[in-house]
């Protein structure tokens, strides 16, 4: 009965090639055939990391081995396993391994698909699957030879194009550090945010348009509805019951009061602590129901909870204690609710997420997302210029170049949240002169003093702007066009000059009761950019009789001295948070006391505090938005810090992939529906910008 | 035995010294653990307290030096502060990938770098001897950055012999078979090898051609040519011998590189090895890691410093001698 219903299944779609195609196929013939099921409620189905029997293994193909598509039939097909199947009790791998030929022994297969994954225990994926050959239909002893030599034929050359060729199959990202957790309470790297926020969930999710206001400008996730209380202190999010955790566990309202509960616990010591702010608790209505109550109501409230509350398992993690939370198991195996799922993460080297075939919002686009460690600029571009890569996030320098060049590759646009600007301590005595850019007159002249188009132009080319202020243009609402204070060297010396910096006959240099102007400016080692910019700032200035001492310094030093306030100027870096109001408050508003903050040059202006603190409590977009400008254009002339350059954003990326919904705030955002447009590595004259900001 | 002895103790007091001073040095640069970028910088008050305690950070530096003189004893480190995960697992796991390329490096030097320099002393005016040795030269004087990307981009980018980066392909380690993955490793690690085998190579070729000139032309190399010794009896039963006693310095020399000397080799090639793990700790002032690095390297260092004293004894008689008699003094 087995052995003709595995017959039945068999397939097999010509011989059109050597000898050795033709024993491939004959190896088919008689079926493979995998004994009894080993299903089990817990561990799920395939894809659920569950053991299935497979009834026959049919070669569909004529390929070599490791692009060999296999029909997979499962022998128990329940009504369970078809939806863990994706509907199907059939299921065609895309490759095939012949292995473990020792003599005596049964060779064993490996299948190589996303959904093929079992374990005997939850969550467990490290190992691949490996299907026990049962003696009722086996290999032929002749075969034996067959299989080693197809064994080794599947290792020559072996990379992620010979295992995984379809196109679809493995989306590698190269990134320059490896991800520092992957509980979204504990992560703080880039990295660990882009793997977390597909390993799991949040309640609502923001739409292209970004807009902190209100909920208007999100969609449902997690939650497939919500409702607002009457005087909004309250937002009660129903959960969709669709939604599984990766080991099959239902996601429950429990679960987001528990989420929050570790946010902002203080063993926790999450860094994302204070983005919940003015929340008041979280309550469970029901099992689907979570209710987030606020202290007062606020405009950003929505977008407060929405962004930042990630949902994690309380099933997997109440009984974790809270301080070592990054030490437990579950750290090292995260099982979330998202469109990936945890499948191997090898430090400092990789990080591996399989597409979630069972995910009720759909099956993702890449069968596996893998980010590759590469520290090295050149190797990492390099590794997307040959296709061993599909993605580096940014591309600067001759490596935009030729990208730009390439077929294999295209680059896209994105916008950018990050702006640069030369941050003033106005609380240092620089020189003997107590509070030297406390004084805005003197922090104008400077600004004025320097060609800021000029030198984004010789640090960066195009792949720069001249920032604006303590925003960046792909902010929503920003005014491009407001007053800027220009370069105007005469201007500049005039002020100086009336400050009592005289320029001196002999030495040129400016100077006041025999002191010259001169300060530090530290910058990081770390920034090649900003390291131009130290150099081009101190030529402009000198030509104005200011002298500027570059201090170079590893990024410890750099921080350490900006946070002690040890330090006359520097070249900071700032991104920004997609919400004004967070990003003015995080570094331009007044200190309180010892607390500063991003504040590092301990700017403080009662006006703009004034101005931020009436827009975050206003609801009227319009209003909201024209306090916002004022903002702006008041910390701008103020001059509160030089503003210097924003960076334009390019990806290179494989050319057949499309991507859609590249972010200023997440790129990969919607990397789960990129689409793919042709076979891999193809060749592509395709240079794109999506998502074109600035 | 004394000698022995008397070498272990002199490899427990540089363990100590060096890895004290390493704990003083990196308390003592500027630089938080917890603020290392603007944005953790940007952490509020209470958070970064609650992190300070957790860690211990808020201790006297005496305190937290002897927190590690006790964690080193017991070879537990705690946690890293940057990844939170074990520092004996970090540094296992780094420890053996560096072994692996560095090991594979060095062999692959000592082979080469031996039988070119054999070639060039024995020969010194053969036409194979001097164009591989003038070839290994000019690679040798290519600083090893340059020489890693250049490999890169002609045998990884230009023509796809070798992957550019990286210890194994992220799919087959998943699920590729033994066979497969073993493959795989040998692939990935033959371009940073063959790399570091180049420097390296260069090194103990010029030791080597230099050690057999001078031999050469010995009373005793002459002796044994008149007892009517053919050549080949002559360079491996009187030369050869004598002559690998500065290239086994040499290669002493070369094994504190085994764990942590590749860091530009390890970077270039994404190579997770103790060399890059250790840099990306020290930036990161991530004080238990370089603890745990610190205190590894400089056993491993000593320990490969008996290993080369040893051999050296046991190649050279004199020596034997010589610490037979520093022994019983």
């Amino acid at each position: 009965m087995h052995e003709a219903r595995a017959l039945q299944h068999i397939q097999m779609f010509g011989n059109r090639g050597t000898r050795h195609r033709e024993r491939l196929g004959q190896l088919t013939y008689g079926g493979v055939g995998v004994d009894e099921a080993t299903e089990n409620g817990t561990s799920g189905g395939v894809g659920e990391g569950g053991k299935h029997a497979i009834e026959s293994i049919g070669i569909t193909g004529n390929h070599m081995v490791t692009s060999m598509p296999t029909l997979i039939v499962l022998r128990k097909c329940t009504r369970q396993t078809a939806v863990n199947m994706g509907s199907a009790c059939k299921y065609t791998v895309p490759n095939l391994y012949v292995g473990s030929t020792e003599p005596g022994r049964q060779p064993t297969l490996e299948c190589d698909s996303a959904g093929i994954y079992a374990s005997a225990q939850p969550g467990e994926f490290d190992a691949p699957i490996i299907f026990p050959l049962f003696p009722t239909i086996m290999f032929a002893p002749r075969y034996h030879i067959l299989a080693v030599f197809v064994t080794l034929a599947a290792c020559s050359g072996t990379d992620s194009r010979s295992a995984a060729s379809s196109a679809t199959d493995v989306l590698t990202i190269a990134t320059p550090a490896d991800a520092d957790a992957l509980i979204p309470q504990l992560v703080q790297s880039t990295q660990g945010k882009q793997a977390t926020d597909m390993l799991f969930d949040y309640l609502a999710q923001p739409t292209s348009t970004l807009e902190t206001v209100g909920d208007a400008g999100f969609k449902p996730s997690l939650a497939s509805s919500w409702a607002w209380s009457s005087d909004s202190l309250s937002i009660a999010f129903t959960l969709t019951s669709k939604a599984r955790w990766h080991d099959g566990q239902p996601v429950r309202a429990a679960d987001v009061k528990f989420s929050y509960a570790l946010y902002v616990d203080p063993a926790i010591a999450s860094p994302h602590a204070s983005n919940f702010e003015g929340i008041d608790s979280v309550s469970v209505r029901d099992s689907l129901t979570a209710v987030v109550w606020w202290k007062r109501r606020n405009p950003e409230q929505f977008y407060q909870i929405a962004t930042s509350l990630a949902i994690v398992p309380e099933h997997l993690l109440a009984s974790e204690p809270r301080a070592t939370l990054a030490q437990s198991a579950y750290a090292q195996h995260p099982v979330g609710s998202g469109r990936y799922r945890f499948e191997q993460w090898a430090r400092d080297r990789q990080l591996m997420l399989t597409a979630d075939s069972t995910n009720f919002r759909g099956r993702p686009t890449f069968k596996r997302v893998v980010w590759i460690v590469s520290a090295d600029p050149t190797a990492a571009s390099l590794s997307v210029l040959s296709g061993q890569a599909d993605v580096l996030e940014s591309v600067r320098g001759d490596a935009f170049v030729n990208a730009r060049k390439s077929t294999k590759v295209r680059t896209v646009e994105y916008g950018s949240l990050d702006y640069a600007f030369m941050v003033l301590n106005s609380e240092r005595t620089v020189g003997g002169n107590r509070r030297l850019f406390g004084d805005r007159a003197m922090r104008v002249a400077l600004t004025a003093a320097l060609n800021r188009p000029a030198m984004v132009s010789n640090a960066l080319d195009s792949l720069g702007a001249v920032a604006l202020g303590p925003f960046t243009r792909s902010a929503t609402g920003v005014d491009t066009a407001m007053r800027q204070i220009a370069f105007d060297a005469a201007r500049a010396g005039l002020t100086l000059d009336s400050l009592g910096w005289k320029t001196d006959a002999v030495d040129k240099l400016r100077k006041k009761n025999g002191k010259a102007l001169r300060f530090e400016l530290l910058v990081p080692t770390a920034s090649a950019t900003r390291l131009k910019f130290g150099v081009l700032i101190q030529a402009q200035l000198a030509s104005m009789g200011v002298t500027v001492d570059l201090a170079p310094l590893d990024q410890g030093m750099f921080v350490s001295r900006l946070e002690k306030g040890d330090f006359d100027a520097a070249l900071n870096m700032w991104r920004t948070d997609p919400s004004p109001v967070a990003g003015l408050r995080q570094v331009w508003a007044s200190p309180h006391g010892q607390e500063i903050g991003a504040n590092y040059g301990r700017y403080s202006s009662k006006s703009f505090d004034a101005i931020v603190d009436s827009a975050a409590v206003e609801f009227s977009a319009a209003k909201r938005q024209a306090l916002f400008r004022k903002a702006y254009q008041l910390i701008v002339e103020d001059a509160a810090g030089i503003w210097l350059y924003e960076p334009r954003n390019f990806a290179a990326i494989n050319s057949r992939i499309e991507p859609t919904g590249m972010r200023a705030y997440a790129w990969w955002a919607d990397l789960a529906d990129w689409n793919v447009t042709s076979a891999r590595v193809a060749n592509a004259p395709a240079n794109t910008a999506a998502n074109a900001k600035p | 035995m004394t000698y022995l002895l008397r070498r272990l103790l002199h490899i427990l007091a540089v363990v100590i010294i060096s890895t004290s001073l390493g704990f003083f040095v990196l308390h003592v640069v500027p630089g938080d653990p917890l603020g290392m970028s603007t944005e953790q910088a940007g952490r509020s008050a209470e958070v970064r307290q609650q992190l300070q305690t957790q860690y211990g950070l808020d201790q006297p530096m005496l305190t937290q030096y002897a927190v590690f003189v006790k964690r080193a004893v017991v070879g537990d480190w705690g946690n890293s502060l940057s990844s939170g995960r074990p520092v004996t697992v970090a540094l296992k796991e780094a420890l053996a990938n560096s072994l692996m390329l560095s090991g594979t490096g060095l062999f692959l030097a000592v082979v080469l770098g031996m039988t070119i320099g054999a070639l060039q002393g024995w020969k010194p005016n053969s036409f194979a001897g001097r164009t591989l040795g003038s070839t290994l030269t000019a690679l040798y004087v290519i600083p090893e950055f340059i020489l890693a990307i250049a490999f890169i981009f002609l045998f990884a980018y230009h023509w796809s012999l070798f992957p550019i980066g990286g210890s194994a392909d992220p799919v087959l380690s998943v699920i590729g078979s033994a066979t497969q993955q073993l493959r795989d490793r040998v692939w990935h690690l033959a371009l940073p090898a063959i790399t570091l085998a180049i420097g390296w190579g260069a090194a103990v070729a010029r030791q080597q051609r230099n050690a057999l000139l001078d031999v050469r032309g010995e009373d005793y190399v002459r002796t044994a040519r008149a007892k009517g010794l053919s050549e080949r009896m002559v360079f491996f039963q009187h030369v050869l011998p004598t002559a690998l006693t500065p290239v086994v310095v040499v290669i002493g020399l070369m094994l504190p590189v085994l764990v942590g000397g590749a860091v530009v080799v390890e970077t270039v090639f994404a190579w997770p090895g103790l060399g890059s793990l250790l840099l990306k700790a020290i930036n990161a002032r991530d004080y238990p890691m370089v603890s745990g690095a610190i205190v590894l390297t400089g056993v491993v260092v000593a320990a490969g410093s008996l290993l080369t004293d040893t051999v050296l004894v046991a190649l050279n008689p004199r020596l034997r001698v010589a610490s037979a008699a520093g022994g019983n003094s």
